[in-house]
């Protein structure tokens, strides 16, 4: 099979050993290969791409992507071949004979990657676990729901199509990742206790932080004015706030640590000839004698 | 016209207390959405009332300034999706101008049409006074009524600045100067608004605020510091105890206030500073405007 790699050449590495490693390898995956020479093949593969990746990241998803689809198509070369039985030999354990370089988990999120189409490239940056997890959250969700998937896009002005190719880019383009998957995350609790879409989507802009309590909060409040209330308020002061009574603190008005500051400053008026006595004023000292002359007696009662 | 000098980051506990000690006195403020507090929302809803006029800064100078707010990120949609739900409580709102450099105006004013394009109005913010980069004060003329003068190395130079002020008022606009509340700067400038954290500042650094016109007419503009709290920023190396003026400020608390000294070192020391401030500056309000009626910008610019 053939593979197209001319997307790398842009990035001016020198990995043209690499590349045509890879594009030899390739060409030579013809269907009268067998099936676990194939496997090799790829494993093989894998190492080139390991190499172009750490001389240039920005390659990564996209490699991630082609080693995905060279994995896709023996899979299913291997599912459908009628010679193997694979009750006795099943894909897993095939794939452990087979696979020394390239691991399980890898292999997996390759083929995920793939299967999720092309015009994967630009997202390089986020990583091959984050943009899975991107993508599983998004689309698993939304599978069925091609709608809800396009009324979230738009409510956040976001598109895997949009181009990124800028720091600031990429900067803009994570921070809308990240609220999207943190609007996703908790988006069907949250509906459940009757919170308005268009509010909650606002606290997630903000940078409200959903949790357990603040769902059960929510839902436990009895009209639609008190939740929308309450997404306003977490809205306006840019976070969840959930009064609990029950462990309300109080605050000493009195410390020992007064007490000690007194007594550093007065001996350093004493002791250093410090020349500011007198702005403490006579009648404040004379107040405080007089509180410390009880606190002597309460104390010695005790 | 009549300028309005906004306080920044307001906290609802002194805005009560304030209001409650001066039923008629104009306090104006301006809240950010890089600020984040938990009584932003007693202010923007519950207690609209309480406030003469409300304006909302977009966070780009924390953005600019400090990590983020609170550990909040800052972004454009986060500030959309605030503007949306309280737009119609505040007064007006400032671009989200993230770029603070001269040649910022590109990426500034795709931001400004961008929040526009979402139902929202914004004052423009300018950081190239004098077209020394970008003609943008002469573009924002052509559409915005009231134009406001962000961050700029031209702001500390006094000439630059008033000719981009003298400009914009010259063009029928008013004019909002961003964080400029001394007064023998604001007096001689014919701005409609500005704006100060020093309130709040004051008491973080350390500092009172004192009008001290009688002893010192030229600059009467008096910070004195604290003796608890030794700041990093020395604005003034004068202290309260200390001040040859000891004696009459603490006749000004107690009668304007009914605050003592002991309060300014109590427990909610705190509080009673950032009153203190605050009374300061809706008092610089007044004096200001009286000072813009002697140069005649009443007349000049009615």
């Amino acid at each position: 099979m053939t593979i197209d790699l001319g997307y790398i050449n842009q990035f001016g590495i020198d990995v043209a050993g690499n590349v045509q490693n890879i594009e030899t390898l390739a060409s030579s995956i013809i269907s009268s290969m067998t099936i676990p020479a194939e496997a090799k093949c790829i494993d093989s593969i894998y190492l080139d791409f390991e190499i172009i990746g750490k001389k240039a990241i920005e390659t990564r998803t996209y490699n991630w992507a082609r080693l995905g689809e060279l994995l896709f198509n023996l899979q299913d070369r291997y599912n459908k071949d009628p010679s193997i039985n694979r009750v006795k030999v099943s894909w897993t354990k095939f794939a452990a004979e087979n696979f020394t370089n390239f691991g399980k988990k890898r292999r997996e999120q390759a083929v995920n990657l793939y299967n999720y189409g092309k015009e994967l490239e630009k997202y390089y940056f986020l990583g091959i676990d984050e943009l899975l997890y991107v993508f599983n959250l998004l689309m698993g969700k939304h599978r069925k729901d091609k709608e809800g998937l396009k009324k979230t896009a738009e409510m956040f002005e976001f598109s895997f199509n949009s181009p990124v190719d800028t720091d600031e880019d990429r900067r803009i383009f994570r921070e809308k990742v990240d609220k999207i998957c943190a609007y996703e995350k908790d988006f069907a609790e949250v509906k459940k206790t009757g919170a308005d879409n268009e509010l909650y989507y606002r606290c997630v802009s903000v940078g409200c932080v959903v949790n357990k309590k603040v769902i059960s909060h929510i839902g436990s409040l009895a009209s639609q004015a008190e939740k929308d209330a309450y997404m306003k308020e977490s809205i306006a002061n840019r976070d969840f706030k959930i009064s609990n009574n029950e462990s309300t603190t109080e605050y000493a008005q009195a410390s020992p640590g007064l007490l000690c500051k007194l007594l550093d400053n007065t001996s350093g008026y004493r002791t250093k000839g410090l020349n500011e006595v007198k702005h403490l004023g006579l009648d404040i000292v004379t107040q405080a004698i007089r509180e410390l002359v009880w606190l002597r007696k309460e104390l010695r009662n005790m | 016209m009549q300028i309005k000098i906004y306080l920044s980051s307001f906290s609802f506990d002194i805005l009560a207390e304030y209001r409650k000690m001066f039923k008629d006195a104009e306090i104006n403020i301006l809240l950010s959405y890089g600020t984040t507090s938990s009584d932003y929302y007693s202010m923007i809803e519950k207690n609209r009332g309480m406030i003469n006029s409300l304006i909302l800064d977009s966070g780009a100078f924390s953005l600019n300034n400090i990590e983020g707010s609170n550990g909040k990120p800052i972004s454009i949609d986060g500030f959309i999706a605030y503007c949306k739900t309280f737009q119609e409580r505040f007064d007006f709102i400032f671009n989200f101008d993230e770029d603070f450099h001269l040649d910022g105006f590109e990426k500034n004013y795709k931001n400004q049409k961008k929040i526009e394009a979402a139902g929202i109005k914004v004052v423009p913010v300018v950081h190239d006074y004098i077209e020394e980069e970008v003609a943008e004060l002469d573009e924002y003329l052509k559409s915005y009524d009231l134009i406001s003068l962000g961050f700029s190395k031209h702001k500390s130079d006094k000439q630059k600045l008033a000719t981009a002020v003298h400009k914009i008022k010259q063009a029928n606009k008013k004019v909002h100067l961003l964080g400029v509340s001394a007064y023998n700067r604001l007096k001689n400038l014919p701005v409609d608004y500005s704006d100060s954290s020093n309130w709040a500042q004051g008491q973080i650094f350390g500092f009172m605020y004192y009008w001290n016109a009688k002893n010192t007419p030229n600059d009467p503009q008096l910070t004195l510091r604290f003796k608890d709290f030794e700041p990093k920023k020395t604005e003034s190396k004068e202290y309260l105890d200390g001040s040859p003026y000891f004696g009459e400020i603490m006749e000004y608390l107690k009668n304007e206030l009914g605050i003592s000294y002991q309060n300014l070192y109590g427990q909610n020391a705190t509080f009673y500073r950032q009153l203190v401030n605050t009374h300061y500056f809706v008092k610089l309000q007044d004096r200001v405007r009286e000072a813009h009626i002697a140069n005649g910008f009443d007349v000049l610019y009615p």
